[in-house]
């Protein structure tokens, strides 16, 4: 059954890049959305609002970061992955599911944030910062998933 | 279709609001010497000038262009269409009455509307209401019958014109929104007390009252014509009693002082739309926020024509949505 406890951390890898990837991709493209339609009455705002769209996409990136991190501590990527027993498997699992769905819906809800955001830079340009500060508190809580998804991976003890 | 469907359309609508008349650029309009100069300071703003003195098609091309962004940004919104529906409605009056005394309805149709007056034009010509869309075509045949066996126009206004607040209210209702459910029954509650008082005025019937009155949610319709019908004082009080005493001082001092009352609270009801982020009522609150600047030019260029004093203007200018 060895193959299932690697079955079990490779799907953890991939929940945590896809969930977070998934919520990245919708809140970018959000924003993207509303800062397209203000570009549209107002194309010198551009600079302002690309700074906004980047914001939901680091959640992304942060599942990204966790998947390497679980293909490095299984040694997938060196091509002859460690032999995991299931109970193993489903810790590597577990690990990856804080990133997976704080990764998912803090993305969406910084989308939000940053699209309104998009309106305060159209009717007010010189409060951009307070707009990206208030998106910004919502990316605390990805940082904390990640967090904790990389320690537990980290700690993780296979031998 | 959920609100988040209408972020780009919210983002350019924030962004025209910059260029939205303030209260100090309606001021520098009020104070200026005359017509001329208010027309020139107008087109520094942004708006063309007017042809002559003929400033009312420029407004009006003004409120077709601003309809025209709404509709472009939000094309799906059915809602919207319950700060134009008027129109549709006003067009049916002309068309019919052009049909009646054999004249061109053409001149007198109104713009933005739901549907084509061309439409509206030829099935009325030819007699095909079923051609017509769903919430007129009861109100246009009803209308149209009253119209020929009768000959009375003024129950055929009535008809249209009851139809209209129905319809406002109906479209308001389409999509989920609150302010825009709250603004239609703030219209359709004005135009009733408006007609209420004209009743007490004039002593109309209970039937005729209670034909003319929409239903708003803010009182029984029967309680409403019964304090009609009682006289101009018991009406005062069916206002204060049923918490519209605002409305009540306002109808007291004049009817100018009660439209104005009315067209400021329909706008503060808007003014919601400012804090809020997405959803269509950001773009009816810009299309409102556009009518009443074009309203409060309509009032100062009007006036600055006839020569009318600059404290008479501001005691009719609006509140503006910025």
């Amino acid at each position: 059954m060895s193959n299932l406890g690697l079955a079990l951390a490779i799907a953890g890898a991939a929940i945590a890049a896809l969930l977070s990837g998934m919520g990245s991709a919708k809140g970018v493209g959000m924003v993207g959305e509303a800062a397209a339609g203000l570009i549209s009455e107002d194309p010198s705002k551009f600079t302002k609002v690309l700074i906004l769209q980047i914001l939901p996409g680091t959640q992304g990136l942060y599942g990204f970061i966790t998947a390497i991190m679980v293909m490095i501590k299984i040694q997938l990527l060196s091509g002859s992955p460690v032999a995991l027993t299931t109970p193993q498997g489903l810790q590597v699992f577990a690990a990856c599911l804080p990133m997976a769905f704080v990764g998912y819906f803090s993305a969406i809800g910084q989308a939000k944030v940053a699209a309104s955001g998009v309106s305060v830079v159209a009717k007010k340009p010189e409060q951009q910062s307070k707009a990206m500060v208030l998106s910004a508190m919502v990316e605390t809580y990805a940082v904390l998933a990640l967090l904790i998804s990389l320690l537990i991976i980290l700690r993780l003890n296979f031998d | 279709m959920k609100n988040k469907d209408y972020l780009y359309a919210v983002a350019a609508i924030r962004a025209s609001e910059n260029s939205l008349l303030r209260q100090s650029d309606l001021e520098q309009l009020i104070n200026a010497p005359d017509y001329k100069k208010a027309v020139s300071l107008l087109a520094e703003k942004g708006y063309e000038i007017p042809s002559g003195s003929d400033y009312s098609s420029m407004l009006d091309r003004q409120t077709e262009e601003v309809w025209a962004l709404v509709k472009k940004s939000a094309p799906d919104a059915e809602e919207l269409n319950a700060f134009i529906v008027k129109n549709d409605f006003q067009n049916l009056k002309a068309v019919l009455k052009a049909e009646a005394m054999s004249y061109n309805a053409e001149d007198y149709l109104a713009a933005p509307s739901v549907i084509d007056p061309k439409a509206l034009l030829e099935a009325v010509g030819k007699r095909d209401f079923d051609s017509l869309p769903e919430f007129i075509r009861d109100a246009a045949r009803e209308a149209y019958d009253t119209l020929t066996k009768t000959g009375n126009g003024q129950l055929c206004d009535v008809i249209i014109d009851t139809a209209t607040l129905g319809a406002i209210i109906a479209f308001a209702d389409k999509g989920s929104d609150a302010v825009l459910s709250e603004y239609a029954r703030q219209y359709v509650l004005c135009a009733d007390i408006k007609t209420g008082y004209r009743c007490v005025k004039t002593g109309k019937n209970a039937a005729f009252v209670k034909l003319a009155v929409a239903e708003c949610g803010f009182f029984a319709k029967d309680s409403f014509a019964s304090a009609v019908l009682a006289g101009e004082e018991e009406f005062m009080d069916f206002l204060s009693s049923n918490g519209l005493s605002e409305y009540r001082e306002a109808l007291e001092k004049n009817a100018t002082a009660f439209e104005k009352f009315c067209d400021d609270r329909m706008l503060e009801i808007m003014k919601k739309a400012k804090m809020t982020a997405f959803g269509v009522s950001p773009i009816a609150a810009y299309f409102t926020a556009k009518e009443t600047e074009i309203k409060c030019l309509r009032i100062i260029l009007s006036a600055k024509q006839s020569a009318v004093s600059n404290e008479v203007i501001r005691e009719r200018m609006r509140e503006l949505y910025v």
